[in-house]
């Protein structure tokens, strides 16, 4: 009787789950998202159609990239931090992230709120799917295995839209964990006031 | 296990360039020849076998202009920029622009990302196999490398990996490498599987007759490229294979690379840190024959 219970109400929360499409989420070289270079088209776009020095120094004034520039490998015990969220949207919440990497604020104010979730240098990990269920948001991701031995970065601004006030929790999970993965970002909670 | 640091004992000076080939790093810029000749890989040729291969101005046509321009690719003479071999094309792209980035760290004349060889003419090959302990496609890349080229391919790049069906000395990397230092005078260069990145990956394992590269890090993030790089991190998950890293060299904090436009980026791992190795070499194949070439020397 408590089982069946139990059981219908897991499964009333499970329907309740709205998923956010990946093609609204600002990524770094993940498939099926936006490009996050887009919000920088004038940098982006003139970078490719450049050489040298030129395309370097201006890579170096993207934003994307100075984040980018946070996520160094990390060495063995080191923890890679939790994701956090930021208010605004787009390239103000690409901005707003570089200034709260260091200290993610724990409360933000009412308004538009997007999701930060990063990997430090480490295996090619990919967003499969984003999920809210009331004050809970899912982060799930996996590492794409590829036969080449370099170690990649991963940046991704998830947009959620406006958020009354409250606590909210974001789990950030993979089916299995291990080394790839242990530069991916922690689950976290944030408050809206 | 022996840690060395690729450093040419030759002279030097520097100027603009990638900092990896810098003092800071393996200090590749602005050699000299036995006469003063300058020191770029030319008359050399070196090979790069990986997964797909670099892009290349000649075949491809979406690559207007680069900085990287091997002498010959083979295999997917397709534009790199199309869906082939069933990846889509953002797949594709990367892959491609892997190889484009890593034949950058060897033969890249870009101002700011230039390769350590840059003079170096490079054969390049790719190969695509969906099964994840298959040696014999990459085996058979390097072979084709080896012979269509003219002969002559001083060492192969081989920034890759895959996993091992068994024990790695009885492997069909270990035994194909084997088998190729007994027919061809060239040096089979691997970069090591970076566990964070692969961590089901176990080659290139015991590499008796080539050279096993791993990342070296810089001191303090902001110092030289001297010191065996944490994400090499290989022992928790080699318990039951034989390893042995010959070689370090840059493979972490950023290294300069060109993209598959053109264009300068940066990387990381020892897909990077291999290439500069193959470089070297490039060079040092440079010093010998200008070396032999002199009337006096016997």
């Amino acid at each position: 009787m408590w089982k069946s219970l139990i059981l219908v109400v897991l499964l009333a929360g499970a329907a309740d789950a709205e998923e956010i499409p990946l093609k609204e989420i600002w990524a770094l070289d993940m498939p099926g998202t936006k490009s996050i270079e887009e919000l920088e088209p004038k940098i982006y776009t003139t970078v490719k159609g450049v050489n040298g020095a030129r395309s370097h120094d201006l890579l170096e004034k993207s934003w994307t990239t100075q984040f980018s520039k946070t996520l160094g490998s990390l060495k063995r015990g080191d923890q890679p931090g939790k994701g956090f969220a930021v208010s605004g949207t787009g390239l103000d919440a690409l901005k707003n992230a570089l200034a709260a990497r260091e200290k993610p604020p724990e409360s933000l104010p009412e308004g538009e709120v997007t999701l930060v979730f990063f990997s430090h240098s480490g295996g090619h990990v990919l967003i499969d799917r984003v999920t809210r269920a009331g004050n809970q948001f899912d982060i799930h991701y996996r590492v794409k295995v590829t036969n080449t031995m370099d170690l990649v970065k991963k940046l991704a601004l998830i947009p959620i839209g406006e958020l009354a006030k409250g606590e909210y929790d974001v789990r950030i999970s993979c089916d299995k964990e291990g080394p790839a993965s242990r530069g991916v970002c922690k689950s976290f909670s944030f408050t809206v006031e | 296990m022996r840690y060395l640091l690729v450093v040419l004992l030759l002279p030097s000076t520097a100027f603009g360039s990638a900092l990896s080939i810098s003092s800071l790093g393996i200090d590749a810029v602005g050699l000299l020849g036995p006469d003063n000749e300058a020191l770029d890989g030319s008359g050399v040729k070196i090979g790069q076998v990986e997964s797909l291969r670099p892009a290349d101005p000649d075949v491809d046509d979406a690559i207007v202009a680069t900085s990287v321009d091997p002498a010959q690719v083979w295999l997917q003479q397709q534009n790199p920029l199309e869906d082939i071999f069933g990846l889509t094309g953002g797949e594709t792209a990367t892959a491609i622009n892997h190889a484009t980035a890593v034949a950058s760290v060897m033969i890249s004349t870009d101002a700011v990302a230039r390769g350590v060889a840059p003079g170096a003419s490079l054969y390049a090959d790719g190969y695509v196999s969906t099964a994840a302990t298959d040696h014999i496609e990459p085996l058979l890349a390097i072979q084709k490398v080896l012979t269509a080229s003219g002969g002559d391919v001083r060492a192969i790049n081989n920034s890759w990996g895959k996993e091992f069906p068994g024990a790695s000395g009885g492997s069909q990397l270990a035994l194909g490498v084997d088998w190729m230092a007994t027919k061809h005078d060239s040096l089979l260069i691997f970069a090591l599987n970076p566990t964070d990145a692969r961590e089901d990956y176990d080659s290139p394992g015991d590499n008796f007759n080539g050279i096993t590269v791993a990342s070296a890090e810089r001191i303090d993030g902001a110092g030289s490229w001297r010191r065996m790089a944490a994400t090499n991190d290989i022992e928790p998950f080699y318990d039951s294979y034989h390893y042995e890293v010959d070689l370090i060299a840059p493979g972490e904090n950023d290294i300069d690379l060109v993209g598959i436009g053109g264009f300068a980026r940066t990387g990381n791992g020892s897909s990077y840190a291999a290439p500069h190795v193959t470089g070297t070499v490039a060079l040092l194949s440079q010093y010998a024959k200008l070396e032999l070439a002199k009337p006096a020397t016997t």
